[in-house]
């Protein structure tokens, strides 16, 4: 007879095949996917024409990214959102009369697979890495399955440190404080190796690039690869793609030795602490977490809330929506800012730099890739939060006043993450004042446009029940509003000097497409359709 | 007065709600029983102007979606709906004030019932189940609601509550509010209610007055109905 644990991974692997068959929605979802990816290969070699930059740079991205997964997934509490067991495992297996090292196996190979899943999106980057690095589908898998090594150990260690913690708050903390402590210690060998560059550039010296270069040069060398996993992750990936066969296989089984010291403290830390009880936490939050969603509560709420001020002190009538949200705001994230925009923006500010070096159109491109992103943080907007609860509905106020007041902090928030991001980059790229004003306008209409495009989703498709059908009948109700901007941007491009017709050309796109929807839906709090939320 | 007159719902091809009329009158309590699947959070989301359907429901003779019908309606929702980062006491300033409401002493009242007042300064996420799904009564009840529509209340409440909460229905009933109560738990509804609509796929298939003697208590009826095959008991009324 086959061992459950066998049968079970088999079965949900096997079931999940079939439920892609099954269900039209994941299968158009799946081939889009595949559609997207092929795009980005064929694209890659528009791309592909100029010089390729050195590989030491693509060494120190994913240096610095691999490491920030690392510490986002550590330091998230032993990984909430995709835990090492769900709670069925936890329910189902743990009372169980089975060997805890199989389920522990069991769990872990489980995770390495999730892990692989997450990495995924990385497929999407084919286009750039290939056009600007010369990587080959065969490096971008290798980059792919070092992004999964590093969530996967760092899961592992955020479990191990509180198996063997668990029930002694000191020992935790003095854990976290060395994870800090050498974070702290990283981040002060970085800077001394920029020492040079950087002290001219505090005597007032303009050469940003110096600074940058050495920033490189010690990100993608071994000081700099010697941060645990995430550096051992990129110099794996960075000694096979230049060749490096020694730096590959020393930081390979650095890996391996660290993998196995995990799964021992673990599996040592049992007689203990059990693990079971460290998994059940952790599992629990995660099936909330799922059921939240299920439900349609997209609010990715902060462990620790300040609260502040107690009170909306103003506000009468559709107005309290909007006092609401600004105490929302203020509590989630920083300013009008949610934790999910600071990481775009700084992605998008990160991204300039090394996009600094491209000819004419620099600021086009980081438009068109902010733009790219805002479609995600649009869609996480409190806006699209506050239509899964139903007081929105319930409050006897007009419908369009209560929609623009709902819309209010939205708009307020883009405005300002607009600004947050196109002033840095301006700097960055030396591009004139004026078209970084231009591209803060444009980016509000896209913002407008894109925030219609949601309050027209959720007004036509609100009765259809698969999220993943509406995820796509959201891209395509945004790409087809888009379209008459972009057009008139083209064609303004060629009347106008500069870059001014291509952004007044999809201003004056975006502005009446977005109102005119917005017009059309202004009844959508009347009749809301929560059928499933 | 609820009133609702020939309510179709339909998800796709399941019809989740099939030509549906019943009224809840002034002072009365009316409740709606039947297994999971039955229908009954649907036609209440309906009612609170939730979902699409067709037909029509008034509230005091107003269209449900209209602004007089709203200022009139409380609904209380079967998960609780409380905003992660607000706390309690700010839920109800916020409703108070969408809803125009002046008098805070009311909403004062209601938390200190439900044992909510010490937990005014705690955040919605802070909160347990069952204080989440009180404050949701709370929310619901503070504009003072000429109909008051519950989706099954007393589920994850402590007892404390439940014995509040049932008072609270006898006060609004006293007040001459139309009270509609959704609900799978018989014993708990078996002494205050009215008038009794047992569901099954989306019909009624049973109208029960109470104090109207007809053999059959209402656990026995609602059995009766429910373990039948749905061909014998469809569309009874």
């Amino acid at each position: 007879m086959k061992s459950p644990l066998v049968y079970l991974t088999l079965k949900k692997l096997k079931n999940q095949i079939k439920e892609l068959v099954k269900s039209p929605a994941k299968l158009i979802y799946a081939l889009l996917l595949i559609g997207i990816f092929a795009l980005s290969a064929f694209s890659a070699d528009e791309i592909g024409s100029g010089e390729l930059r050195s590989l030491s740079e693509l060494m120190a991205i994913l240096t610095v990214f691999y490491t920030f997964m690392f510490l986002l997934v550590f330091l998230n509490g032993s990984s909430t959102n995709t835990p090492m067991f769900s709670l069925s495992d936890v329910t189902l297996l743990f009372p169980a009369p089975l060997s805890s090292n199989k389920i522990l196996f069991y769990g872990l190979l489980r995770q390495l697979g999730i892990s692989l899943l997450l990495g995924f999106f990385l497929l999407f980057q084919y286009s750039w890495l290939n056009g600007v690095y010369g990587v080959t589908y065969g490096g971008l898998l290798l980059i792919i399955a070092g992004y999964a090594m590093t969530l996967f150990l760092a899961q592992l260690f955020a479990m191990a440190v509180y198996t063997r913690t668990s029930g002694n708050d000191r020992a935790a903390r003095a854990v976290r404080l060395s994870v800090y402590g050498a974070v702290i210690l990283y981040v002060l060998a970085a800077v001394f190796a920029c020492r040079e560059p950087l002290i001219a550039l505090l005597n007032g010296g303009k050469d940003y690039f110096a600074a940058l270069d050495t920033a490189v040069h010690f990100f993608s060398t071994l000081p700099g690869l010697l941060f645990p996993v995430s550096g051992w992750a990129a110099g794996i990936v960075g000694g096979v793609l230049t060749g490096d066969s020694l730096l590959s296989i020393l930081l390979a089984a650095a890996a391996m030795v660290f993998l196995a010291l995990l799964i021992l403290l673990i599996l040592r830390g049992r007689d203990k602490y059990n693990y079971y009880e460290d998994v059940l936490q952790t599992a629990e939050t995660a099936q909330s977490a799922i059921t939240a969603k299920k439900e349609g509560n997209l609010e990715v709420v902060p462990k620790h809330v300040r609260v502040g001020k107690i009170g909306l002190n103003r506000g009468w009538g559709a107005s309290a929506i909007y006092r609401k949200h600004t105490i929302e705001n203020r509590r989630s994230g920083v300013f009008f800012l949610s934790t999910m925009s600071l990481i775009f923006a700084v992605c998008i500010i990160v991204a300039s730099f090394f996009m600094r070096d491209l000819e004419d159109g620099t600021i086009v491109g980081i438009f068109a890739m902010a733009t790219y992103m805002q479609l995600f943080s649009v869609a996480l907007g409190r806006f699209n939060r506050e239509l899964t609860k139903p007081y929105l509905y319930l409050i006897p106020e007009p419908p369009l006043k209560k929609l623009l007041y709902a819309l209010k902090e939205s708009l307020i928030s883009d405005a300002l993450e607009a600004v947050i991001i196109f002033v840095p980059v301006g700097f960055i790229v030396q591009a004139a004042p004026f078209d970084v004003i231009l591209c803060i306008a444009a980016r509000i209409t896209f913002a407008l446009l894109f925030t219609a495009g949601n309050v027209l989703v959720e007004r036509v498709f609100g009765t259809v029940s698969s999220k993943t059908l509406i995820i796509l009948f959201y891209f395509f109700a945004l790409l087809l509003m888009a379209v008459p901007g972009i057009i008139f941007g083209v064609v303004l491009l060629s009347v106008l000097p500069g870059f001014l017709g291509l952004f007044v050309g999809m201003a004056a796109g975006n502005i009446p497409i977005a109102l005119l929807v917005l017009f059309l839906c202004r009844n959508l709090l009347q009749y809301a359709e929560l059928n499933n939320r | 007065m609820l009133s609702i007159s020939g309510v179709t719902k339909k998800y796709g091809k399941t019809v989740a709600n099939d030509n549906i009329s019943f009224a809840v009158g002034d002072g009365q309590i009316g409740i709606l029983l039947g297994p999971n699947g039955a229908g009954k959070s649907t036609i209440i989301k309906c009612i609170a102007g939730l979902l699409r359907f067709t037909g029509r429901i008034e509230i005091n003779g107003c269209e449900n979606t209209s602004l007089e019908a709203k200022r009139q309606l409380g609904y209380i929702p079967e998960m609780p709906a409380v905003y992660d980062l607000l706390t309690v006491s700010e839920h109800l300033e916020f409703i108070r004030r969408a809803y125009r409401i002046e008098d805070e002493a009311y909403t004062q009242q209601l938390l200190e019932r439900l044992e909510l007042a010490d937990k005014r300064n705690k955040l919605g996420k802070e909160l347990s189940k069952g204080m989440q799904q009180k404050l949701s009564i709370c929310c619901a009840l503070c504009h003072r609601p000429r109909v008051a529509v519950f989706d099954e209340p007393l589920v994850g409440l402590d007892p404390h509550a439940i014995k509040e909460l049932k008072s609270i229905f006898g006060e609004l009933k006293n007040d001459g509010v139309s009270v509609l109560i959704s609900t799978h738990m018989i014993d708990s509804v078996e002494d205050y209610w009215d008038v009794a609509n047992i569901m099954m796929n989306g019909r009624f298939a049973a109208t029960k007055i109470n104090g109207q003697d007809d053999g059959k208590s209402l656990e026995e009826l609602f059995f009766g109905i429910t373990e039948n095959s749905p061909e014998e008991t469809g569309g009874a009324q």
